[in-house]
């Protein structure tokens, strides 16, 4: 009899295990997000492709001028025309992919690493640090990002590793103030009390106790983070002054097509519905992960 | 409301200090002003220090950004390495330019979104919901540029082609028939339209959630309990109340308008503060882009402060908290 006892315990135990997890939740309540679900696999789809560019088309099509190919309509040759110099604009945009997705994806680990920082640091200790932070945070969000964004591109020297700092530096700002007012409620909260009395120290305590539990937030803003991001680099690299030729982004490969918008439309509208695909895609998955990680959020 | 006023207008100062730091430590730490020069051969060593020392590059940083700061007193932001203008002036020269624009935007958004909105929230889940808070994802997604080029080349190139009455591609007035309002017009729809349709997805966003909301809450129950008709219930009950996040949303977008405005003055050649920006930003001239990044978030902050006023003469809950 004991033994039976034992394995029903045991048992029981093991259903416990078996629990979904509120990543299972999320992932359950995601699937019944149509448009989130579409928009995550183009996204994979896109990342798959760019991962395996090299192997699908040779980089020279993307990168090498051609003077016999000049600003040919799309054709089987072709399948979305060539450029001004001659260069396949189907190869550029998925070599661009490799550029402009990296570009994103960094971008916001980098505000992620900022803004969680800030928002930690200011909601845990409060007090003086609290205010110069916030103060900071308000000021660089009354400023118009993109004017910054420029300059110190410029000054930098514009290149893809100068992109991904400053487009990171300068959106970290509305992450530090989501985490600021979460890590501001949950550090009253009994289990960081109790973490705090056996002597856990303040990094321990917002690092393993408080951070977890604020996940779902910085999970939803840094998806949404990431379309912005990449509409950030589109607009400095068409403006010439963010990703350089002949390295093909989605932005910079509309730098020079309002030179030729009267006779090849092609070169303009392609890249720009690939922007377009991509951020409403990733928008889609952040919305999708916004109702399945904060249900009480949904509907705003 | 008149200590209200001055509080708001005490909180400033320090913003405007801290983003004149910024923006000093940003353009001024981060790039050599002599770069322009290059390794240029025609320059000797002491033309350098010479150079250096009429700009006061030779004096430590916090100095500098003292110099700048008292230069700022009087009203003077130096001039450009390139043109030698005063920078006042010729920031002076663009903003209105600049103001045209945003203000017909700030108008066409709020005129177009909030209607928008509120039909969109009374009438959720409907066929008409589902077009309004689609099109504002897609909106969403949209590089403001791209949109632009699109425009020029649907309304000015293929309307041409078509024999239609086409838009300008780009410009403030024609170059022949010289400055006249139906001109300006004529010049204006096209950036003012593209740059709204950005900022419209967000408004529109906001206030579908935010009459959402009020539409659940008690008082809204209560009139309907009285029975007063769902007319009144919607516009004196609903829709005041809805819109009380407007003043967050107007705060939230203004410096995102500035930043298109950026980008669409490039698109469509519009003789602004962003092109300006974008011209010099490529030769590294910094007093210009200081007064400008300067001029701007002094722009953001006063506009804030117009909209907190505005707000609390509304709503007095404000004035208190």
């Amino acid at each position: 009899m004991p033994q039976s006892t034992l394995a029903s315990v045991s048992n029981s135990t093991a259903v416990h295990a078996d629990a979904p997890s509120i990543w299972l939740l999320a992932w359950r309540r995601f699937r019944r997000h149509k448009a989130g679900l579409v928009g995550l696999v183009v996204v994979l789809i896109e990342i798959a492709i760019a991962i395996s560019a090299p192997v699908l088309i040779p980089r020279d099509l993307a990168i090498d001028p051609n003077p016999l190919n000049i600003l040919e309509r799309p054709s089987a040759a072709h399948w979305l025309g060539t450029d001004e110099v001659g260069r396949d604009i189907f190869a550029r945009l998925i070599y661009a992919s490799r550029i402009s997705l990296s570009i994103g994806f960094l971008a916001v680990a980098m505000a992620i690493l900022v803004g969680t920082s800030v928002g930690s640091l200011a909601g845990y200790f409060g007090g003086w640090l609290d205010n110069v932070l916030m103060r900071v945070t308000d000021a660089m969000l009354s400023i118009p990002t993109l004017f910054f964004l420029i300059v110190l591109s410029v000054t930098l020297g514009p290149s893809v590793r100068t992109m991904v700092i400053v487009i990171g530096l300068l959106s970290w700002m509305e992450l530090a103030r989501i985490i600021r007012a979460n890590v501001l409620s949950l550090k009253r909260r009994e289990f960081v009390e109790a973490a705090q009395t056996i002597g856990a120290r303040a990094p321990t305590v917002i690092m393993r106790h408080i951070l977890p539990n604020t996940l779902a937030p910085i999970v939803v803003a840094a998806t949404l983070g990431v379309g912005n991001a990449l509409l950030v680099e589109a607009s400095v690299s068409y403006l010439g002054l963010g990703v350089q030729p002949p390295d093909p982004s989605w932005g910079n490969m509309l730098y020079n097509a309002q030179s030729y918008v009267f006779n090849a439309p092609w070169i303009t509208l392609y890249p720009g519905l690939m922007i377009l695909v991509t951020v409403l895609s990733i928008n889609f998955v952040g919305d999708g992960l916004r109702d399945a990680l904060d249900p009480r959020m949904k509907d705003r | 409301m008149g200590q209200y006023v001055a509080r708001r207008l005490l909180q400033a100062i320090p913003l405007l200090f801290l983003i004149s730091v910024i923006s000093f430590m940003l353009i001024r730490l981060s790039g050599d002003p002599m770069s322009m020069y290059g390794q240029s051969s025609a320059l000797t060593a002491e033309d350098r220090d010479r150079i250096m020392a009429q700009h006061g590059w030779d004096k430590p940083k916090p100095i500098q950004y003292l110099f700048w700061l008292r230069d700022l007193a009087r009203g003077d932001l130096g001039s450009s390495l390139y043109t030698y203008q005063p920078v006042t002036q010729m920031i002076w020269e663009k903003l209105p330019n600049t103001l045209i624009l945003m203000g017909t935007v700030f108008v066409v958004t709020i005129v177009v979104s909030i209607p928008l909105a509120i039909v969109s929230a009374l009438r959720q889940y409907s066929t008409l919901d589902y077009l309004i808070t689609g099109a504002s994802f897609f909106a969403f997604a949209l590089p403001t540029f791209w949109l632009g080029l699109v425009c020029i080349m649907i309304f000015s190139v293929k309307f041409k082609e078509w024999g239609l009455p086409y838009m300008p591609a780009g410009g403030m007035y024609d170059l022949v028939e010289g400055p006249s309002l139906p001109g300006l017009v004529k010049h204006l729809v096209m950036p003012a339209l593209v740059l709204s349709v950005v900022s419209m997805a967000s408004y529109i966003r906001y206030l579908r959630a935010s009459m959402l909301e009020v539409l659940r809450d008690d008082y809204i129950r209560t009139a309907r309990a009285k029975g007063l008709p769902e007319l009144a219930v919607t516009w004196r009950h609903a829709f005041r109340n809805a819109l009380i996040p407007l003043v967050t949303l107007i705060t939230m977008n203004i410096p995102l308008i500035f930043s298109g405005a950026l980008i669409t003055e490039q698109v469509f050649a519009w003789p602004g503060m962003g092109r300006l920006f974008v011209d010099h930003a490529n030769r590294g001239d910094y007093p210009v882009l200081m007064g400008l990044v300067l001029t701007v978030s002094v722009l953001v902050i006063f506009f804030n402060l117009v909209a907190d006023i505005a707000y609390a003469a509304i709503d007095p809950r404000i004035r208190f908290q």
